[in-house]
This record gives structure tokens, sequence and C-alpha cells, in this order.
């Protein structure tokens, strides 16, 4: 396109823009009727979306101390072996990686009790590795390593819940019939009794917890629940699981998935993400409202200008030079809407945000979104009082 | 303007309406109209006058016969070429003025300049010159709404004049005004010939065929005869 059509382009868009607002403020009632609904929806999403990121922001700040430091990794196929030592190693070769290992879960309610004639109970099986119990943060509270954990002797670690239910406790100097227990009607020599463990393992206070060949040998089978455990840097557990799924099992034989119990600060963000849709759903809702009051008021207009637009068709104007009269007009009060619905959303927003001592945050783009919105909104309701306005005959000038 | 014929020749031309009733509203007429004259079209309300100014206005579409406007045909134009055709030749003064209230008088007038390519600043001051010729350029600034009903016709042949077309259809001028008053919009619409345009008036006022050169007459839709104001006059 040359300057000089360029210009003459400018010239025409200026014009139209000065004629549509020069029409607009004739017509105070009906400008306000049309700017009012748009500015309430881009001030209510605006606002609503400012208060959701604002709120987000707060609770990311105060739940950063709860972030996942765990792990976890499930497969979906039945396995006799468990996880491979080289798996292992690759995993612990992680900087943000403390400590990882199987800690499995055999049997939900295996039946426990003393060699000597007593009550049987029903407890947790665990089938595990040192790895994954110091991954658990378990600690030892009496008894022998954890190291023993790796052959397939009859060896078991009891929770100290479940030590002082049964009144066992680990064998020194040999066995003793304190240190020997049932499970599943099969003998086995208590070598520790665990302490303490972290936050979300406290099942593993009533647990057994066998190597995977003492279970497979004694008891039989593969266990319903394998999963690798593996204690991480706060923070670094969506990363670290997503390594873990490919180290662990590279052939995909275990079909792994990440079972990582979703960390506060995801949830929260899920929350947050939720509190923006409700916003935007709700503006585009109240949106939605604006449009169809800019589409009435502006149709009213027509109405009511019949012999003006008739007029302008007599004079010569084109049907598309009238239709995009009114388009323009209901564009620029699209577009008043926007700024001042941005101004109020912002005000109230900042009004809310300064009662509760929190500091604002807003996406950047977001005025000019909500901008854009409003104007395209407005410009939507305008079409059909702009075909109607169009189809208005030349005529209407002479018979009215 | 381009050639020397007639500036309107109207073959055939008519008009009957099938919705809701099969009616013709007006039956054909073939007629010429010179340039640079006064036409007075007359007759009683209801007769047809105003659907003829329709048609040579190209606001309306006759149902048959041929109209050329400057030797070219007018009803092969599609709805856009026939609004830049209004653009460029034609200015109308209506019966009611249609002046935008909340305007001033020159914004009314600079209205009338439909080329979007005329700067802001050239259409008022070509506006002012027309608000001149009818003697309100005083009042320029004025509302329309605050004009008299006499300064409402002015300013709407002002603004059927701004663009300097060929021909300015004006129909029913006088209604509504006194006697004086019409007499004056009367006499400036006859003037405007001087600026080399045509002019149509529309009217059941008999005064109208007083400064006209050319007089047709419609009764009923029909077209009763034409000439001048003196034979005119014999037929009344």
């Amino acid at each position: 396109m040359t300057g000089g059509r360029l210009a003459v382009l400018a010239r025409r868009v200026w014009a139209m823009t000065r004629d549509a607002s020069a029409s607009l403020l004739l017509r105070p009632g009906h400008t306000l009727g049309m700017i009012s609904g748009v500015t309430v929806a881009v001030s209510s999403a605006l606002a609503s979306v400012v208060i959701a990121d604002t709120q987000q922001a707060q609770v990311n700040l105060r739940f950063d101390l709860q972030r996942s430091a765990h792990v976890v990794v499930q497969a979906q196929s039945p396995t006799p072996r468990g996880f491979s030592e080289a798996g292992l190693e690759r995993i612990a070769a992680l900087d943000p990686v403390g400590a990882v290992g199987e800690l499995s879960i055999w049997k939900p309610s295996a039946r426990v009790s003393r060699s000597v004639p007593s009550p049987v109970v029903g407890a947790p099986l665990i089938v595990a590795d040192p790895g994954g119990l110091r991954a658990a943060g378990a600690t030892l509270q009496a008894g022998g390593t954890t190291g023993l954990l790796r052959g397939g002797g009859r060896f078991a670690w009891v929770g100290p819940q479940l030590a002082a239910e049964l009144g066992v406790a680990p064998a020194v100097g040999g066995a003793s019939s304190d240190s020997q227990i049932l499970v599943e009607g099969v003998p086995f020599s208590v070598a520790g009794v665990l302490g303490d463990t972290d936050r979300g393992f406290g099942y593993l206070g009533r647990a057994v917890v066998v190597s995977r060949p003492a279970a497979r040998r004694a008891l039989g089978g593969n266990g319903t629940n394998v999963r690798l455990l593996a204690q991480v840097r706060p923070g670094s557990a969506q990363a670290v699981a997503d390594y873990a799924v490919l180290a662990a099992d590279p052939f995909a034989e275990l079909t792994l998935t990440d079972a990582t119990p979703p960390d506060g600060r995801r949830l929260l963000g899920n929350v947050g993400a939720d509190l923006r849709l409700i916003g935007a759903a709700l503006g585009g809702f109240i949106g939605l409202v604006g449009l169809i009051a800019v589409a009435n008021t502006l149709m009213m207009s027509v109405h009511q200008r019949r012999r003006e637009l008739g007029l302008r068709s007599a004079m010569g104007w084109s049907r598309t030079r009238v239709g995009l009269l009114v388009l323009t007009e209901s564009g620029a009060a699209g577009l008043v809407a926007g700024i001042l619905g941005s101004a109020l959303g912002l005000g109230c927003a900042s009004v809310w945000c300064w009662s509760h001592g929190w500091t604002l945050v807003m996406p950047p783009l977001l005025p000019l979104l909500v901008l854009a919105g409003g104007t395209v909104a407005s410009l939507v309701g305008g079409v059909i009082p702009a075909f109607r306005a169009a189809s208005t005959s030349p005529l209407t000038a002479m018979r009215s | 303007m381009t050639g020397s014929g007639p500036l309107i020749e109207l073959r055939d031309i008519g008009l009957e309406v099938t919705s809701p009733v099969r009616t013709r509203i007006l039956h054909p007429v073939t007629l010429e109209i010179r340039r640079g004259t006064v036409v007075a079209v007359i007759g009683p309300s209801g007769a047809g006058k105003t659907t003829l100014a329709s048609i040579i206005g190209a606001l309306q579409p006759p149902s048959e016969g041929s109209y050329r406007f400057d030797g070219r045909e007018v009803l092969d134009r599609t709805r856009n070429q026939l609004a830049r055709f209004r653009a460029d030749h034609l200015g109308f003064v209506f019966q009611s003025s249609h002046l935008i209230e909340e305007r001033s008088a020159l914004d009314n007038v600079a209205l009338g300049i439909v080329d979007p390519a005329v700067t802001r600043a050239d259409g008022l001051a070509r506006g002012l010159a027309a608000l001149a010729h009818v003697g309100l350029d005083q009042i320029a600034g004025r509302r329309a709404a605050d004009l008299s009903g006499g300064e409402r016709h002015r300013v709407a042949i002002a603004r059927a004049l701004v663009k300097e077309p060929s021909l300015v259809i004006a129909d029913e001028p006088t209604a509504a005004l006194d006697q004086a008053t019409g007499r004056e919009i009367l006499d400036l619409l006859g003037s405007v010939v001087d600026r080399g345009a045509t002019v149509l008036i529309v009217s059941h006022d008999q005064r109208a065929t007083d400064r006209a050169d050319q007089v047709i007459r419609i009764v009923d839709g029909r077209f009763f005869g034409e000439g001048t104001t003196e034979n005119t006059a014999e037929q009344r």
C-alpha cells in the first residue's frame, strides 16, 4: 500500500471514529447503558484474576515448608525381583536424592503372633531394603542393622507399637523366645525394632518389615504393592520422579508410574488455578451480560436513529459505511468501558489486598487482555445492530 | 456534468407493488428534465409525487422503465454504485429538514459531504460557505434544536448544496412553514440554479410553480401533464 493510500485510509478511519464518538456523546444515556455493562464485566474479571493470583502468591509463601520431600514410583506389573541395584544406584547418584530403595506393602494386613501361643494380630507386612527404610526416615530403636534386609534369611524388623503389643524384642547374643514371631504362620527372628519415621510413614510403627528374598522364599508370591521410595530435597520431587521412572526401569518392564503424593504447593497451585478459572468464568459470564446490554442498547439506538441513518444513506453513504459507523460506536464504547473497567477492577483488587495486608500480584498483560476482551465483547454485541443499521433504506429519510 | 442533452430522461418509468396487494403506485411516465432548470412536481397528497422523486433520487427502484442521468443508465447499477451516484450528483431537502438536533448548524451542513477523503477543516470551510449562501453563516455554531423552522430548512438546503450536486431534490419544502417563510424557501431553492444545479421541487403547494421552468402534474399516480408555469396555470 502506498503512502498516499495509507493516508487516505487513516483519514477515513479517523473520520469514522470522530463521527462515532460524536454520536456516542450525543446520546449519553444510551452510551452509559452500553459502557456500564462492559465495565462491570471487565472490572470483575480483572479483579477476580488479580485477587486469585495474589492469594496464590500468599499461599505459596506460607506453604513452602510443606513441600514434598519424597518420591514414590510404583510398579504396575508384578515382579519377583523388585528393583535392580543398578537402577537404584542411578537414582541415588542424583544430587537432590538423600536415600532411595524399595518400600513395598507386601500385604496390608498379615497375621502376626508370637511363636509361643499368643493372640494373632493383623499388621501391615512391608518388604523393604535398607535404602527404602532410610528414605522413610526410619531409625532403629533396638537390635541389629537393617543391612540384613538384603539377604534371604528369615529376619524381621517390627515397628515400636507392634513390638510393644506382641512383647517382642531383638535377640541379643542368640535366639530367644522373645525374638521369635510368626508371620502368616512362618517363623521369623526379630532382628530389630524400628524407631521414628518421617511424617507420612506412621504405618511403619505397627508394621513387620522383611526383605524381598525372605518374603518370596518364606511366604511366596510377588507382593501387591511394589514401590520405590526416594527421599529428596524439597522442590525436586517432580524432577526426580520423572527421572526415577526411566532410571529404575529403562526397558519399561515394570510399567512404572509416578505415585508421589502431591505436595502442598502443587495442590494449592491447583486451587489457585481453579480460582482464576472461576474468576475468568465469572468475567466471561458478566461479559456475556455486557454484550447483551450493548446489543440491546445499540438496537434501541439504531431504531431511534432510523431517520438519521436513512438520511446518511440517502446522502450517499454505502451500507457498509453505515454499518461500520454503528460498529465503530460499539467498539469505541467497549474501549472506554475496558479502560474504566480495568481501572475499577484494579482499584477494587488493590483495596482488597491492602485490607488483607497482601502484596498485589498481577500478570503484566492482564489489563491489556481484559481491555481487548471488553472491546471484542462490545464489538460482537454491535454486530447485529450494525447489520440492522446497514439495512436501513435510504427511502426512510424521504418517508419519515 | 458532461453532456449537453437533458440531465434526466425517464422512459416508461412506473411503480407497482405486489405486497400486501397488487397496487399501481405510479403509472408509466416518460419525461425529460433539462439542465439548470427548476422543475416543480405538483399534485394532491398521495398522488405519487414523492414516489417519482424517490425514483429520480435513486432511493427506490421502479418496477419498470428506463432512467438515464446525464446520458447514463441508472437502474443497472448496484446498491453501492447507487449510493455513490447519490453522493456524487444528488442533494436532498426533506420535508422535515432532518437535522441532528444536538449538532450545530455547521456540523449538520458538513454532514452533507460524504467523501471521506475530504478533511474536516475543508469540510467545515465548505459548510460555512454553503451556510453563507443561505444567509445563515452568522449562526453557524448554533444547535439545530435552537433554530426556527425557516432556519432549519435553510440549513437543510445548505447541506444539500455543500457538495455542489447536479440535482437538488426538495420534497415538500414549504410544508409546515408560514406563507412568508415558505416563499423565502422557494426563492432560495429557485436561486440554486444560479450555482449550475437543476432543482426538482415536489409540492402540493401551487406556489412552487411560480419560479418553475417546467411543471409536472401528477394525479392518482398518473402523469397528468407537463408544461411551463403559464400553461399549468391555465389547466388550473
